[in-house]
């Protein structure tokens, strides 16, 4: 992770209630990361982690500080150009697909709305579909997959035009253990076959280890990073980590950091 | 979820075609009916009998016919339009907050007004013809299909508005990719209703004044005591409701979500 790619400075959200009072949601979040990197968000629920990605997707605007992806910075006031949204995938927790939409039609929906329609793209689509063998499915509706099935759609979905940035909020978080597992090593699979920027949001401390080469840890109330842990593993990466010492070193580094926040509030 | 669906989503034919039961049920309270008018003795002119309805459908026909394309095309012009002004209102006031302040207050009351109370000050001002007809039929239907989409619109999942939001999509992708097919079940239920409410009002229109239409041959043919070939004039105005209910079914049945 050489120069900069992405740049979060001093961001912080504070939500309004409706009854009027506020929360702060995130305080002074700094992350800086190179292009081609895989970094984690790990955090108790509601720490903000998926408020996040949404800020760096320019859904949620952060009440201060700046966002700057490869050059261009945006903020509360400056929106996010429609170039730079084009570049950036964002892939749900629940797949989230459109039950009037084929499988297909679902996959080729970003390429819709961005008026991208040639041959080209259509055969992006088909090659994304292939690789997690869900090419048989395409004129299928989602009502008629399983949910693993749909969740590889929301996945592939996200890449479909070729994003730089992945942002990925706990998109396996619903599934059962082994269709996680086969998930992520496709999901490193096509990191490594695309070059692209992954944020991986997620609870799941192994998963985050497993799959990062760098992993925030936040704390809530308010929402504030407090370790930036750098995973030394070769790559590609294997399932094999699992049973390594230095993994378990990792997760217990990691699990001790977010369990000391908790063992304080309990009292 | 699909199977609660079952009977709204199927078709007409499909309703029909499930059986003998229904059937066996209509003829059995024809035959009660008809052998409770014998058995009492009750005059035609009071009551007609099954038998008598049926012989007035098959010989009063050809003298109807002018009065049921009448009712027919009255009814269906002002349906069809209440449905497209539903509609096109309703995207507007989903989409603008403002239009929605200003117009829903005024819909909802053109809802809650009876148009029968109102025709008869209307065919004042516009005559007894069936313009008069078709804009009582869209009044007082066109808000049913425009608050049922309003709610539907508005109620738009949020994890599938979220992707159009995260897509930088437009107004108009947003509402024809998303919001749209989110919202057609509520349209469909606006639908509905409207066309109960175009059926009323069309036949009621046609009560109060003219002297063109299946309402206005009811009354006509019950100050003669012709009560057999009333009834068939209600036949006629109830199988429109049945084919107005059937391809509304027909082409929600296209929607499998």
């Amino acid at each position: 992770m050489e120069k900069p790619f992405v740049t979060i400075e001093n961001v912080s959200k504070i939500f309004q209630t409706r009854n009027r009072s506020s929360i702060a949601a995130l305080k002074d979040i700094n992350m800086q990361f190179g292009k081609g990197g895989f970094v984690s968000i790990v955090g108790p629920s509601g720490c903000g982690k998926s408020t996040i990605i949404r800020m760096i997707d320019d859904i949620i605007k952060p009440t201060a500080g700046a966002i700057t992806v490869d050059g261009f910075t945006y903020d509360n006031n400056v929106p996010i150009s429609k170039e730079r949204v084009q570049k950036m995938g964002f892939i749900f927790q629940a797949p989230n697909l459109y039950p009037w939409f084929t499988v297909k039609q679902n996959v080729m929906l970003p390429l819709k709305i961005y008026g991208k329609h040639s041959q080209e793209y259509d055969e992006v689509a088909d090659r994304l579909l292939d690789s997690v063998n869900m090419l048989g499915y395409a004129d299928a509706y989602p009502a008629e997959i399983s949910g693993g099935m749909s969740q590889r759609i929301g996945v592939i979905r996200g890449m479909v035009h070729e994003p730089e940035i992945l942002m990925m909020d706990e998109p396996y978080g619903a599934l059962d253990e082994s269709t996680r597992e086969q998930l992520n090593m496709e999901l490193l699979k096509i990191w490594k076959d695309t070059g692209m920027t992954i944020i991986f949001i997620t609870h799941n401390v192994e998963e985050a280890v497993l799959l990062s080469e760098r992993v925030y840890v936040m704390e809530s109330h308010p929402g504030r990073i407090v370790a930036e842990i750098n995973i030394e593993f070769d790559q590609p990466r294997t399932l094999g980590l699992l049973t390594e010492e230095k993994f378990g070193r990792y997760c217990m580094e990691i699990e001790n950091l977010i369990g000391k926040i908790d063992l304080s509030k309990v009292k | 979820m699909e199977k609660n669906y079952a009977l709204k989503n199927a078709p007409l034919v499909k309703i029909l075609g499930s059986g003998i039961p229904p059937i066996v049920l209509i003829v059995a309270l024809l035959a009660f009916w008809q052998i409770s008018c014998v058995v009492r003795d009750i005059p035609t002119w009071m009551l007609a009998r099954p038998t008598a309805v049926g012989g007035a459908l098959a010989s009063g026909f050809g003298a109807l016919l002018p009065d049921i394309l009448s009712t027919y095309a009255n009814i269906i012009i002002g349906f069809a339009l209440a449905v497209a002004i539903g509609l096109a209102v309703a995207i507007l006031i989903s989409s603008f907050s403002l239009l929605s302040s200003a117009l829903t207050p005024l819909i909802i009351a053109l809802c809650c007004i009876p148009m029968v109370t109102l025709v008869p000050m209307m065919m004042l001002v516009l005559g007894t013809g069936p313009n008069v007809k078709i804009i009582a039929i869209i009044i007082q239907a066109f808000p049913l299909v425009n608050l049922n989409s309003v709610v539907a619109f508005l109620n738009v999942s949020p994890e599938r508005l979220e992707l159009m939001q995260s897509l930088k999509a437009n107004r108009v992708q947003s509402f024809l990719y998303c919001v749209f097919p989110d919202g057609i079940h509520g349209v469909f239920t606006g639908i509905r209703l409207a066309s109960i409410m175009a059926m009323v009002t069309g036949v009621s229109s046609e009560i109060i004044g003219g002297n063109a239409g299946l309402g206005s041959r009811i009354i006509y043919f019950i100050n003669f005591s012709k009560t057999a070939d009333a009834f068939s004039c209600i036949i006629y105005i109830a199988v429109l409701g049945i084919i107005i209910y059937g391809v509304i079914s027909i082409i929600e049945s296209r929607v499998k979500w």
